[in-house]
């Protein structure tokens, strides 16, 4: 069976502001932006469609990146949702971890449980960590819950007991007596969420999506009402795209898929030029992303969102309060802070003339002529460089400091907190900055990125072609893809070196490989199984994730201690070669790769000098430089410049300082740093 | 050094920190460091004063600098050395929290920095497992180090007194490991930017000064006493009263302990290194969030302790606990004196016990079978304040660790959680009541050794502005269907089928309700 997405297809991303649209049909893209319809999104998405589509020519399938349950949850417009645990730990929500969020201020402030405290029900029953059952589950307890849960009038059900990673036979139970006695409610339940242990992350996990899940459901079905000829999918926030069935009834997968988008569509341009290891900058407004791939995004298992741990994959980012519209004020000691506090969108920055009065990152681009104050949005917004101006003035005399040196000063401390992100997400993980490109998108990631790429010593950026379209574009290469885990907790010598215990892995993999087959619904050739494994020394509490061989056919599973011992060394300088490892978790990813090849062929049609230049100074991070001022659109496939250069588009500008060069290829522009310069 | 400059060399230490933080949790073997992060690491200028420092739990503020000085004065490192110590007398803070210092140097072989981490080890030997027992001296606490250079030999040594020396030697690997770290990018940092980096961690220190005196100036000015009290010192001594005066003047804020109780026979006695540390915690919370951590704002803050007392114990006190318990009370004394000057800041009292609960013995499960010793902390209500009530089961004050998730502890120990709760209705009541403590209770498989050592059972967290005290904690023992209260401190053998129940204090409340 071939895959629909292999056709034409088409890529929506619903933002706040703008709906964008991204057809592709062989080697030609279309695209459109429209006006989102906050209050029913799937309006403004049928009105965008009907814009790209031509209705005779059949119907594309959809590809889809929504914020309906990440809005549901920060917005806390939820299902009514009950909680149902093992007798005795009813409060699991509340207690958490039992840590403050802040370590130094006297009031505790954590935001708001999704569950109401008269909401959670405990249930007879206990499973043993070794998956024994200690206390059966007895029918009569099943029916008493129903009957609560029916007098409660509750929408959806969030269910987690103890240790049911190990052995979920409660939970199925309790699981399917509910959908069977009332049919309405919507069931979450913990192991078919996170198979793996950590009781606290995983009743969070399951509440988040009981949650979210009635929202959803019924956004879903308004939205294929409204597109009913079209096949949808939709983005996960591992970076991979699943049905809507699956994305209804676990809608976890989707409330961190936000960036999802821009990562896989930087990664796609980064391959479409033969690059694989990258690192994404998504600088906007209030926030900078960053995230690192090597070939493909790096996952991460756990994580939060608005204080609620998630403990499903999602593409590791790293996101820091450094944005456009951070604003720069001195502290009480002295020091020139960038951030956390923004302008935001309203009254943004200075320079935005909307009544801001700070000076803010944007302002001090504005002021050293890096935003060209005629070019931004197309022209279509004119910035005051006079209240840029304006707003350095008593922020420059307190510090005793010319506006210039401060806008200078602004923006290297900007860069300070970024550059301290991009090492989180690489030397702190035993990788190298230097071997990666940096791959800039976002209002303002073309601003810094070289700035970046020289303090890190990275020689080559990449800012790929329609960078505010990046996200819907990169829809359009998500992969069909589920991940799947599941916590096994044993020695790896007794896994590998007794029968039981070998009978014990490979079962548990052939039921996660059926189990992606099946809900795949693809033939078994087109499915490419990748499965790895989480070790540590026994006593250790942090895990590795080490790829494995696993041949479906005779079931062998190869002996990962090798692979472990070499990445706990380059990670944490040592091994310990005679302490036991212990298999924590095993996970299994099924997908099935999009075969679209690169589509070169959508070019720009201008000649590869037509650039109507012209000349401006422009401040740049060694000093003032007189610096060409290029069009984006002028600049045809083939051409090559030198820096010092500002590059102006509709949605970003991008700055070239004196060093770098430029060349433009498929589109994309490929700064790299010149030796000797 | 302009505000530009030292902006973005913050950035710059404290990302080190952080960095050997990172590895450090993520190489350690217990859970205690792993899962519970009770561990912080730093960096320190030539003088020993510190630059910056990350993955803090408070208790270790003031204390870490104690014990790079103790290092500095004690041992001339040189390249490729590392000081390691616990001596709560020479350095340290109690047994179980070791420190590893580490030199770093320049290309002409002279020291300009040092880096340092601390991390609280399960076993230390002593004489009940987990090292926090109920003991008379230092030396029934286990294996007591002062400054000693580090070696196979003395990993072995420290191996040898634990009763878990397998996962001592993985923690210890592991926290040389993060210096290690911390060493090398301040190697590099200092290669490419010479005299100039070296300069700024100074600058940091005068900043951050800056600022605390800033904080300082906007506070009324006054002299305030308070007193409260421990319940008692595990032997029948108590109460046994804490009392302090904050006296915030021009020059900067001084607190006094002059009027507290002599050093006891038991553990709750705690080296000066700790109320500093109390002390710093609770001018940090006054100050705003961006106040960067470093020597410098401690400058600012004098504290007077006489020696001898509970405060500034001396050689040979048993200090077990009073790193985590009389931290507390100290904190709490110190918030009640500023209460009088700032009413609208300060919270009531938190439930002022980290609850702490060690468990050991031999593990049945294992083949063969093993020694194990487990130790955690539970929460408790925190105080209410004029603005907000008191949150409901949380660490409040000098910890902020993460508790083991039961499934974890299952796995690894050979008995069970069977309730884990809120203690409705033990947050102090008033206008705004305080937060209310925990329940937690423990199912034994087999015979083990329990340490339960705690505080306010006998004496609750107080209520400010007419509010009433939070509930005070209980310990519980059930065997065979029969319950007994058991005392605030103790040891003893739990047999199979047992259960231990531990219910901690809420927070006090604050206004007539």
């Amino acid at each position: 069976m071939a895959d629909p997405f292999d056709g034409p297809a088409i890529g929506i991303d619903t933002g706040g502001t703008f709906t964008d649209v991204v057809l592709r049909d062989g080697a030609k893209l279309k695209i459109h932006k429209v006006l989102s319809s906050p209050a029913d999104p799937s309006l403004a998405i049928a009105r965008a469609v009907a814009a790209v589509v031509d209705a005779t020519a059949g119907a594309p399938a959809i590809i889809h990146g929504t914020t309906v349950a990440t809005n549901a949850l920060l917005e806390r417009r939820g299902a009514r949702v009950a909680f149902v645990t093992t007798a005795g730990f009813e409060d699991l929500l509340f207690l958490r971890r039992q840590h403050r969020p802040e370590l130094y201020a006297f009031e505790i402030v954590v935001p708001a449980a999704l569950v109401g405290p008269d909401a959670c029900y405990g249930v007879r029953e206990r499973i043993g960590h070794d998956a024994s059952i200690i206390e059966a589950l007895e029918q009569s307890s099943i029916g008493a819950l129903i009957g609560w849960l029916e007098a409660g009038g509750f929408e959806s059900v969030a269910i987690c007991l103890l240790h049911a990673y190990a052995n979920p036979i409660h939970e199925q139970m309790l699981g399917s007596a509910i959908a069977a006695a009332l049919p309405a409610m919507h069931v979450s339940v913990s192991h078919q969420i996170v198979r793996e242990f950590r009781e606290y992350e995983r009743a969070s996990t399951t509440s988040v999506n009981a949650f979210v899940g009635p929202v959803m459901a019924r956004y879903l079905t308004a939205l294929s009402a409204r597109v009913d000829a079209h096949r949808i999918e939709i983005l996960q926030s591992h970076g991979g795209r699943s049905d809507i069935d699956f994305a209804a009834r676990l809608p976890v997968h989707t409330v961190l898929s936000g960036p999802a988008g821009g990562v896989i569509g930087a990664l796609h341009a980064a391959h479409e030029l033969g690059f694989s290891k990258i690192i994404t900058f998504d600088m906007g407004g209030t926030s900078t992303d960053v995230s690192l791939c090597d070939g493909e995004p790096s996952l991460t298992r756990w994580s939060e969102i608005d204080g609620l741990p998630i403990g499903v994959p999602v593409i590791d980012i790293f996101t820091v309060g450094a944005g456009g519209g951070s604003i720069a004020a001195v502290d009480a000691g002295g020091a020139l802070r960038v951030g956390p506090r923004s302008a935001g969108a309203s009254p943004g920055p200075a320079s935005y003339a909307q009544g801001g009065v700070e000076p803010t990152v944007t302002d001090a681009h504005v002021v050293l002529g890096s935003l060209r104050a005629d070019r931004f949005l197309g022209g279509e917004m004119q910035l005051d460089g006079g209240a840029a101006a304006q707003s350095m003035r008593a922020l420059g005399e307190a510090l005793g400091m010319d506006q210039r040196t401060l806008a200078r000063g602004i923006l290297d401390v900007a860069d300070a907190s970024m550059v301290r992100a991009i090492k989180v997400i690489s030397l702190e993980r035993g990788l190298d900055p230097r071997d990666y490109t940096l791959v800039a998108f976002g209002g303002a990631g073309g601003l810094h990125a070289c700035r970046l790429a020289q303090a890190l010593e990275i020689k080559r950026v990449l800012v790929p072609r329609h960078p505010g379209l990046l996200s819907a574009h990169g829809m359009l290469h998500a992969d069909a893809q589920r991940l799947y885990g599941a916590s096994i907790l044993r020695a790896l010598d007794w896994l590998l070196g007794t029968t039981p215990g070998h009978d014990a892995l490979r079962g548990v993999l052939a039921e996660l490989e059926a189990q992606a087959l099946e809900e795949m619904g693809v033939a078994t050739a087109l499915l490419e199984i990748s499965v790895s494994a989480e070790l540590r020394y026994v006593g250790q509490s942090f895990e590795i994730s080490v790829p494995v061989t696993w041949r479906s056919g005779d079931k062998a599973f190869e002996d990962p201690a090798e692979g472990f011992g070499a990445r706990h060394e380059l990670l944490y300088g040592y091994r310990a070669k005679e302490r036991a490892i212990e298999l924590v978790t095993v996970r299994v990813k099924a997908s099935v790769a999009s075969r679209i090849v690169a589509n070169f062929e959508e070019q720009s049609s201008a000649s590869a000098f037509d650039f109507g230049e012209q000349h401006a100074q422009v401040g740049f991070g060694g000093g003032d430089f007189e610096a060409s001022i290029i069009e984006r659109d002028g600049i045809g496939e083939g051409a090559c410049f030198l820096g010092p250069a500002v590059i102006t588009e509709y949605s970003g500008t991008t700055v070239v300082p004196a060093g770098w060069r430029v060349q433009c290829r498929g589109g994309h522009l490929i700064l790299s740093f010149e030796e000797g310069q | 050094m302009n505000a530009i400059e030292l902006e973005i060399h913050r950035h710059l230490f404290a990302s080190i920190a952080e960095e050997m933080g990172v590895v450090l949790m993520r190489s350690a073997f217990s859970p205690n460091i792993k899962e519970r992060r009770d561990f912080s690491c730093a960096l320190f200028d030539a003088d020993g004063e510190m630059v910056a420092q990350a993955a803090h739990i408070p208790v270790h503020l003031g204390s870490t600098p104690l014990s790079v000085a103790a290092a500095m004065a004690a041992i001339k490192m040189e390249p490729g050395t590392h000081v390691l110590l616990n001596d709560p007398f020479a350095g340290g803070t109690h047994l179980p929290d070791i420190t590893l210092v580490s030199p770093v140097f320049d290309a002409c072989g002279v020291v300009r920095f040092y880096v340092a981490n601390r991390a609280h080890h399960a076993d230390v030997g002593g004489i009940t497992p987990g090292s926090l027992p109920l003991s008379q001296s230092i030396d029934e606490e286990g294996i007591c180090l002062g400054p000693t250079l580090w070696s196979e030999a003395l990993e072995d040594q420290i191996a040898d007194a634990s009763r878990t020396p397998d996962e001592r030697r993985g923690d210890l690997r592991a926290q040389l490991a993060a210096n290690r770290r911390g060493q090398q990018r301040l190697s590099e940092h200092l290669a490419l930017r010479g005299e100039a980096f070296v300069r700024a961690a100074r600058a940091l220190q005068e900043h951050s000064e800056r600022f605390m005196r800033a904080v300082l100036s906007a506070m009324p000015r006054g002299r305030w006493s308070f007193e409260d009290v421990l319940d008692d010192d595990g032997f029948g001594h108590g109460p046994l009263p804490i009392r302090c005066t904050v006296a915030i003047g021009d020059e900067g804020v001084v607190v006094d302990f002059a009027g507290t109780a002599l050093q006891t026979r038991g553990p709750v006695n705690v080296p000066r290194a700790v109320t500093l540390s109390a002390v710093l915690y609770v001018f940090r919370c006054l100050a705003p969030r961006e106040l960067p951590s470093n020597g410098g704002y401690m400058r600012c803050i004098e504290v007077h302790t006489v020696p001898g007392t509970l405060v500034d114990a001396q050689h040979p006190a048993a200090v077990a606990i009073g790193n985590v318990e009389t931290s507390q009370r100290i904190t709490d004394v110190v918030l009640g004196a500023l209460a009088q000057a700032m009413p609208e800041r300060i919270p009531a009292a938190s439930c002022g016990t980290m609850n702490n609960v060690t468990i050991g013995g031999i593990d049945q499960r294992q083949s063969p079978p093993a020694a194990f010793a487990y130790y955690e902390t539970i929460g408790g209500g925190s105080g209410a304040s004029a603005s907000a009530p008191g949150f409901d089961g949380v660490q409040t004050h000098m910890t902020n660790t993460l508790n083991t998730p039961i499934e974890a502890l299952e796995h690894a120990y050979p008995f069970r959680i069977v309730a884990y709760a809120i203690r409705k209705g033990s947050g102090g009541a008033g206008k705004h009541a305080g937060g209310d403590g925990v329940v937690r209770s423990y199912f034994f498989e087999s015979a083990a050794t329990v340490s339960l050592m705690t505080e306010r059972r006998l004496h609750g967290p107080y209520g400010l502005n007419g509010g009433e005290p939070g509930a005070v904690g209980r310990n519980l023992l059930v065997r065979n269907a029969v319950t007994q209260r058991l005392p605030g401190k103790c040891t003893i053998e739990v047999e199979a089928g047992d259960v231990i129940r531990i219910e901690t204090p809420g927070g006090g409340g604050h206004g007539l309700g």
